[in-house]
């Protein structure tokens, strides 16, 4: 504030003050609990198989690489005594060790994830353990300190210690799968240019490839399918890359996102083997309108949502691993369980599949898969916890069209009580000022403020039972 | 002992006339939602220095865009630091629910106040 207001501090404004802190701790003081979908299917099976994984062979240099895939954008925290954060080093040990058990062999990590404490954290655990026993993927994820006004050389300085403090983090020499991280970002091509080119960073990559350091280079893709073009179309003989796969995406990709059609069928043309990301579109594919639910669960009794867009993801051969990013134990043993082995779809069950589609994209989603880009947001916002909110009222058929509707009393107290226990009043979506700062990190552009301000009416029109 | 409101928390929301309903002395008199709408309990004051729209050039109407009774106009900035819209309350439409005071988003004190009235007066 340019001029400070003279106000005594009085109850009101001493309230207000420490308000801040108080509603943050409310959501544990309810004991409400937050997004932790039970996925375990609700049918018995026995226990996971430790020996039935299925495997990719890297046709580049043969490394055999678990189906499953670790996706460490996520890690379990934990809140300390001083009620700050941090990472709950014990319980991701505890994850590692169990999906190494079960066969799980990739882990994929970046220096930004998890407010940048993955990279040391997956570290520690994956130390824990002999090192031709896992490979692990990280990324140069330089595409925060482009187009900040840096001159090419002081870009590739600060890239090149971005990389130096990766092999320190991982505890390792070499890198077994070095991404660029996001290609597609920005402006497209010259925004690459700008972080990998006009610099020499990429030259630099390649030479550490060649010294063995990089053992596999390839690229993460969202966004301008110009510079995916682009770099597929170089002489650089890429060694896999990593794209955005899912039965909604596969043609229905919304954003600035490219149907994973297209990406796919470029890689297999040119035998590139594809990482998966976001197989569970952040999570929505694991809660699907009952009509859909009705169609999976004729077919298949057993299986959840889940299982079957990762069978979806895991299915073409050309895919090397699909990553997720396991916060929970019984996601990580249902997943190895949908792997431990791959059942293909097969013709049958993508007409189930293409049925699922149009029931999903008929319904109001906002297309947030929670990766937490567009966190911290400068007014207090939980951004991904309010869209987390609506898209899980939108996959029970929660979503009111008008007071009239016959469980308008019922769906009304869930959405607005369920809303306070999952995102605290102060980062509601009410206190969104629209500006816009959170929109350009967003990998799917959702127009943020927009998407706000319209589920903050819908809470609105909730609260004051008025007419929609 | 007398009760007292404060909008850190929440505010008086539009559709609630609970505290009419339960006051067992008649205290607070028993009102409908219709007769809330245009009772005016205290008015808008706004700090345009601490304003982000007046004073850091931020794009901002959340106080207007929240006031139950669209008491809250946003209008071009004569004073000219920048071409951001304000906020300019129409004080004989604020009802004083505090809307505006709770969801600014200038900590630690709002950029827009409720300041009480005496006597609660018809709009």
């Amino acid at each position: 504030m340019k001029q400070k207001v003279n106000r005594k501090l009085d109850r009101r404004n001493f309230l207000k003050v420490v308000g801040t802190g108080v509603a943050a701790s409310g959501a544990a003081l309810y004991g409400c609990s937050s997004g932790n979908p039970d996925t375990t299917g609700g049918n018995f099976r026995g226990e996971v198989p430790t020996d039935k994984m299925t495997y990719r062979i890297n046709p580049h240099t043969g490394d055999k690489v678990s189906l499953l895939g670790y996706g460490c954008m996520r890690w379990p925290l934990r809140t300390t005594a001083e009620g700050t954060e941090e990472i709950d080093q014990e319980a991701i040990n505890e994850l590692v060790d169990y999906a190494i058990a079960h066969g799980v062999n990739y882990f994929d990590t970046a220096p930004p994830y998890v407010r940048g404490w993955s990279e040391e954290a997956t570290g520690i655990a994956l130390s824990r353990h002999p090192r031709d026993s896992y490979f692990i993927a990280t990324k140069m994820s330089n595409h925060r300190l482009a187009g900040q006004g840096l001159s090419p050389q002081e870009l590739f300085k600060e890239s090149v210690d971005m990389y130096h403090r990766s092999l320190q983090y991982l505890q390792t020499d070499y890198i077994d799968y070095y991404l660029l991280h996001t290609i597609g970002g920005g402006d497209g091509i010259p925004f690459h240019k700008e972080r990998f080119e006009d610099n020499g960073l990429l030259d630099y990559l390649l030479k550490e490839r060649e010294e063995g350091r990089i053992r596999n280079l390839g690229f993460s893709f969202h966004g301008d399918v110009k510079v995916y073009d682009y770099l597929l179309q170089s002489d650089i003989q890429w060694d896999f890359v990593q794209i955005q796969l899912n039965y909604i995406d596969w043609q229905h990709a919304s954003g600035r996102n490219v149907n994973a059609e297209y990406l796919l069928g470029e890689l297999e043309k040119r035998n590139i083997p594809a990482v998966i990301m976001e197989p569970l579109l952040g999570g929505r594919l694991a809660r699907i309108p009952a009509p859909a639910m009705n169609i999976l669960k004729g077919l298949r009794i057993d299986d959840t949502p889940a299982s079957w867009a990762f069978r979806y993801a895991g299915t073409p051969e050309n895919v090397l691993t699909v990553l997720s990013g396991m916060v929970y134990m019984e996601h990580l043993q249902e997943n190895i369980r949908t792997y431990a082995p791959l059942i293909p779809l097969n013709e049958e069950e993508y007409k189930a599949i293409d049925e699922v589609t149009e029931i999903m994209l008929s319904a109001d989603y906002v297309p947030c898969t929670e990766c937490q880009y567009c966190m911290p947001c400068p007014y207090g916002l939980d951004i991904p916890g309010v869209f987390a909110h609506y898209n899980r009222c939108v996959s029970v058929g929660r979503i009111l069209k008008s007071p009239h509707d016959e469980n308008y009393r019922n769906a009304r107290r869930e959405f607005l009580i369920g809303y306070d226990c999952s995102v605290p009043k102060l980062r509601q979506a009410s206190h969104c000022i629209g500006c816009n700062i959170c929109a350009a990190h967003c990998p799917q552009q959702i127009k943020i403020p927009q998407e706000m301000q319209r589920i903050d009416t819908y809470v609105e029109t909730l609260k004051q039972e008025t007419p929609f | 002992m007398q009760p007292e409101m404060s909008y850190e928390r929440g505010y008086c929301r539009p559709e609630c006339t609970r505290c009419s309903e339960v006051c067992p002395t008649g205290a607070i008199k028993r009102i409908t939602k219709a007769e809330k709408s245009a009772i005016q309990i205290g008015r808008a004051m706004w700090i345009k220095e601490s304003c982000l729209a007046y004073s850091e050039d931020v794009t901002c109407d959340n106080c207007s865009r929240h006031c139950p009774v669209d008491a809250i106009l946003m209008i071009p900035n004569k004073e000219g630091y920048s071409d951001i819209p304000i906020p300019a309350v129409d004080t004989e439409r604020c009802i004083g629910c505090g809307a505006c005071e709770n969801l600014c988003p200038v900590r630690p004190y709002s950029a827009i106040y409720v300041e009480g009235n005496q006597r609660h007066r018809m709009v």
